[in-house]
């Protein structure tokens, strides 16, 4: 499907390629385990990480674009659950679907820094490709593992966030 | 008792609750308590006070996509930018910016999580309620608010002789054709109304970037899924949660029917029809008001004239479009030498400030052209004709 799409917009050049083969070849989000010990340390994880793809897949799509934040809470929780566990994933995950309600402002809410480390592009699970789509993204993620990563500066970085240089007086003018 | 029931129990409080409430009311009313229609009336009163429930956050929902109105230029130059991109990591990137230009004009037209994750408990409520009936008479029990001379009666209850709580795989002791007949009708209705609420939105309701996206193709597919695991599950649901789902969706057909037609999402192809009914009737479209919209037009107008390349259009599409514009065009004889004098005065004033170049004057954000194409190649139409006059 992925070149039939590819061939239908032969302009839209190497960009659209990249991100999309990388998504294609990206790693799945389960963690993998290499004792029988582990297998059922992580178990509670890939469970959470099994189920949440599936809801993603089938009950998602029922409700259309419903979340007010981006990544989407059922994102969030994924990517919350692949990176930092299934304990500490699963209540950030919580307390993101306590602050999706009707009254909240929205916007972009990324999942904390830490957890699970990803040494580059090619090792980041499908999820996160999904929630850190532009390539300032993931080398802010990216960055953000690093040894030398003073969290605050990571934080900063986060706020900066590379999409205000683009709303530029001239657009506002137009609204 | 485990976890989950600790989590339905207030739930399954509130719609035993509702369901005594409707119960006594109809029974104060003259009904027969141990009628089948009075508990069928009962479960109809449930739905109602459920789906009312959410009436608050649906008109929420409605009032913040007007605020859509007002990014709509913004929105058309993102949608422009992306146009082409469909891949779901690009789709996610123009997500992205779109939440961020949400977030800069503190508007948000999407619902939130919560309360529709929050009626998942409400509706295993209510099924545990419903479906707790049976054993609870065998047990001689109540159901919380419900008394056990009320699960008695409740139980009891038929429809054309069906019991309320017969299922299809199941029909217990009643009349096994009714059961078998009205359960088939239900298990239809609720597939039929689900299947069409959920199309009515698809079709109409989605603006042409949504339709791009990735998304968007899981979700038509899932529309055709879910009606085919409704009525495959169907089977082995009680008449009563039937009636309830079936209530439920002709109530969700019924809202999502006046949204479409009153309050359409922008860019959309219900906002379309909306515009061209509002046109008919001599109004602006939606958002806009009268002098902005003829303003608009105006200058459209006005850009048109002054010399923007119009888009080719093939003969036999010109003479089509001349013979529709004929009718029109002797009714706008008289205003003729006016619009003449205007046209040449505004291009007068393109002139001092140096022709723009192409396509950057275009009125329409582009990503539209091939949503409203109908309507830009009538409003080509018209803008052509200025031009035609002038040449005169």
């Amino acid at each position: 499907m992925s070149h039939a799409l590819h061939e239908d917009h032969p302009a839209a050049g190497a960009e659209q390629g990249s991100s999309q083969e990388l998504f294609d070849e990206a790693p799945s989000e389960f963690v993998h385990a290499s004792s029988a010990f582990q297998v059922l340390w992580l178990l509670p994880q890939n469970l959470l990480i099994a189920g949440l793809k599936v809801y993603r897949a089938l009950i998602s799509p029922l409700y259309g674009d419903v979340c007010k934040h981006f990544p989407t809470c059922s994102a969030y929780g994924l990517e919350s659950v692949t990176r930092h566990g299934a304990v500490r994933g699963l209540g950030l995950t919580v307390r993101r679907l306590l602050r999706c309600h009707p009254w909240a402002a929205g916007g972009i809410d990324r999942v904390p820094d830490g957890g699970r480390r990803f040494e580059s592009v090619a090792d980041l699970p499908r999820i996160l490709l999904l929630n850190h789509p532009t390539p300032e993204d993931r080398a802010r993620l990216l960055s953000s593992f690093a040894p030398t990563a003073i969290p605050g500066s990571a934080r900063d970085a986060h706020r900066e966030s590379p999409l205000k240089p683009r709303s530029s007086p001239g657009m506002t003018d137009a609204a | 008792m485990n976890f989950f029931d600790l989590i339905l129990w207030p739930f399954k409080w509130a719609v035993s609750a509702v369901l005594w409430v409707f119960h006594s009311l109809f029974t104060a009313v003259g009904l027969d308590p141990a009628s089948g229609w009075t508990w069928v009336l009962a479960i109809v009163g449930l739905t109602l006070v459920m789906r009312t429930l959410t009436i608050p956050l649906f008109m929420k929902q409605i009032r913040s996509m007007r605020g859509m109105q007002v990014i709509q230029p913004e929105m058309a130059k993102l949608q422009a930018k992306y146009k082409g991109k469909t891949d779901q990591v690009s789709r996610q990137a123009m997500a992205q910016e779109q939440m961020a230009l949400y977030k800069e004009h503190n508007v948000n037209p999407l619902a939130s999580c919560l309360p529709i994750l929050a009626q998942m408990p409400i509706f295993f409520g209510l099924f545990q309620v419903l479906n707790g009936v049976v054993r609870a008479a065998e047990n001689n029990e109540g159901i919380l608010v419900l008394s056990p001379e009320m699960i008695h009666q409740f139980n009891d209850g038929t429809l054309f002789g069906a019991p309320l709580f017969s299922t299809l795989r199941n029909p217990g002791d009643g009349n096994h054709a009714a059961t078998i007949t009205i359960a088939v009708i239900l298990v239809i209705a609720m597939t039929v109304t689900m299947f069409i609420s959920q199309k009515q939105l698809a079709a109409k309701n989605v603006s042409e970037a949504t339709k791009q996206s990735p998304m968007y193709r899981q979700q038509q597919m899932i529309i055709y899924i879910f009606p085919i695991i409704f009525a495959v599950t169907g089977i082995n649901f009680p008449i009563g949660v039937l009636i309830y789902w079936t209530v439920s969706n002709l109530w969700s057909m019924g809202q999502q029917y006046w949204m479409i037609r009153r309050n359409p999402t922008p860019g959309s192809q219900a906002e379309r029809e909306l515009n061209e009914r509002r046109a008919a009737k001599g109004l602006p479209p939606v958002g806009k008001s009268k002098e902005e919209h003829e303003a608009e037009i105006e200058e459209a107008r006005a850009k048109a004239a002054a010399g923007q390349r119009q888009q080719p259009m093939s003969k036999k599409r010109q003479k089509a479009q001349a013979k529709k514009d004929q009718g029109q065009q002797s009714q706008e004889a008289e205003e003729q030498p006016a619009e003449q004098d205007q046209d040449a005065q505004d291009q007068g004033t393109q002139d001092q400030d140096g022709q723009q170049p192409d396509g950057q004057a275009d009125p329409k954000p582009p990503q539209q052209q091939g949503s409203t194409q109908k309507k830009a190649s009538r409003k080509q139409g018209s803008s052509s004709k200025s031009s035609a006059i002038k040449k005169k």
